[in-house]
């Protein structure tokens, strides 16, 4: 996608064009828009230090989403247990009340609000393969961790989405 | 009738994400013809991924702006990249100096200087001080060079001997274009802390505890400094450094 030579102004350009889909990247990491606000923009500073790593004609969101992921869980997510405060529970994520606009139906706030409950290793893979539509094989390169491990915590997201979705069918019954 | 097969979740997860390979695809299209349970399996399995897809693409409308550095035009750009990755330990220092300044002075949520090296200090983790280890003739130079960036003398009997706390190094940062002192210690827990100083011309305050960029901090000004000391631990601990700071400093 850019070459060696390619300005640095490209090189921005494709990370902000990015952007938007690595902070909802960050939020499925950290369910707390503080935290994925701060996630999102370390990811890119660390992007731009690397600027040269990055392999011309890769794919720039699976490299930089690999980038968020190492920084979530080997620097931001350590120290927020260390200051105590712990993975967020799902009560505290505001950012689904926030998004009660009429550009998301009720539906999809529940489909987004089921996710978000979802363990945290689950829920990134569903946001990376049903979500971004990363292959198991990409999706298992950005998390940096084996295929089986992929298959077997989508299969558990969705054996939990599923029982979440017919819970809510019978409810409106 | 063929004999019954069992599939794993993750067989039939990865055949439903048209994931499996042509041999397992084939055996569940087969078994399928015949195995209630298993196409109740694969119900149980089954989800709306279009609905996921239109759920998360509404939050995108809700991300904030690009970070501003991501505008900055960068001159020098090869010189300061080579620098970089030369000296992985300082690419966020090159980053804050070379391209943090328009970006900090742009960036809103950055709102000034202590923001900034808190943003900055965000960034390191034990392992970003616990490899540096620099020779007693190197530290004075590097005291030396700091304390005339910032024309305040920085003594090396100021930083060594405050109890679980060892330095580690002084560099000097940049903001809107003034120098900022970053003096860097680690805790005998493994916690990095910062202590930053810029010249502020702010009148005489005491050491008061306070947050920035999530991380909890203590500030304080003196003879027309500004001081500020972050960590990622308690408040009482860095009110501790805070306050031997501010009396050997």
């Amino acid at each position: 996608m850019f070459g060696k030579k390619s300005s640095d102004a490209q090189f921005r350009r494709g990370l902000s064009e990015l952007f938007p889909r690595l902070w909802r990247y960050c939020i499925a990491l950290t369910v707390n828009r503080p935290d994925a606000d701060d996630l999102a923009q370390a990811a890119c500073l660390r992007a731009l230090e690397r600027f040269d790593k990055f392999t011309p004609g890769t794919r720039l969101d699976s490299w930089v989403f690999c980038i968020a992921h190492r920084i979530w869980l080997n620097e931001l997510r350590a120290a927020r247990i260390r200051r105590g405060g712990g993975i967020a529970p799902i009560e505290d994520l505001d950012l689904v009340d926030e998004t009660s606009d009429v550009e998301m139906n009720i539906s999809a706030r529940e489909v987004l609000r089921s996710v978000m409950r979802l363990p945290e290793a689950q829920r990134i893979m569903v946001l990376l393969v049903y979500v971004e539509g990363f292959s198991y094989k990409e999706a298992a390169e950005i998390a940096e961790v084996p295929i089986g491990t992929v298959m077997s915590r989508l299969a558990s997201a969705r054996k939990t989405l599923t029982a979440a979705d017919n819970e809510r069918s019978s409810k409106k019954a | 009738m063929s004999e019954r097969q069992d599939f794993r979740d993750e067989e039939l997860t990865a055949y439903l994400d048209e994931e499996a390979d042509a041999s397992l695809r084939d055996r569940i299209d087969l078994a399928k013809q015949s195995d209630s349970v298993l196409l109740a399996r694969l119900q149980q399995l089954e989800i709306d991924r279009a609905q996921l897809r239109d759920a998360f693409g509404g939050l995108l409308g809700h991300a904030p702006e690009p970070p501003a550095f991501l505008s900055q035009q960068q001159t020098e750009q090869p010189a300061a990249r080579r620098y970089i990755i030369g000296l992985a330990a300082c690419a966020a220092v090159m980053m804050f100096v070379g391209v943090g300044i328009g970006w900090m002075a742009s960036e809103s949520r950055l709102q000034d200087w202590k923001t900034a090296a808190a943003t900055y200090h965000m960034l390191y983790v034990e392992e970003t001080l616990a490899s540096v280890s620099i020779a007693p003739g190197e530290q004075s130079d590097q005291l030396a060079r700091v304390s005339n960036a910032l024309k305040r003398e920085i003594r090396s009997d100021s930083l060594n001997g405050v109890a679980g706390l060892d330095y580690k190094r002084a560099q000097v940062l940049g903001y809107e274009g003034n120098p900022i002192v970053q003096l860097a210690f680690l805790t005998s827990d493994g916690v990095p802390i910062a202590l930053c100083i810029t010249k502020t011309g702010d009148p005489q305050t005491e050491v008061t505890a306070s947050r920035y960029s999530g991380l909890n901090a203590v500030v304080w000004a003196k003879d027309g400094y500004e001081f500020i000391v972050l960590g990622d631990t308690s408040a009482n601990r860095l009110l501790d450094f805070g306050r031997h700071f501010q009396s050997s400093l």
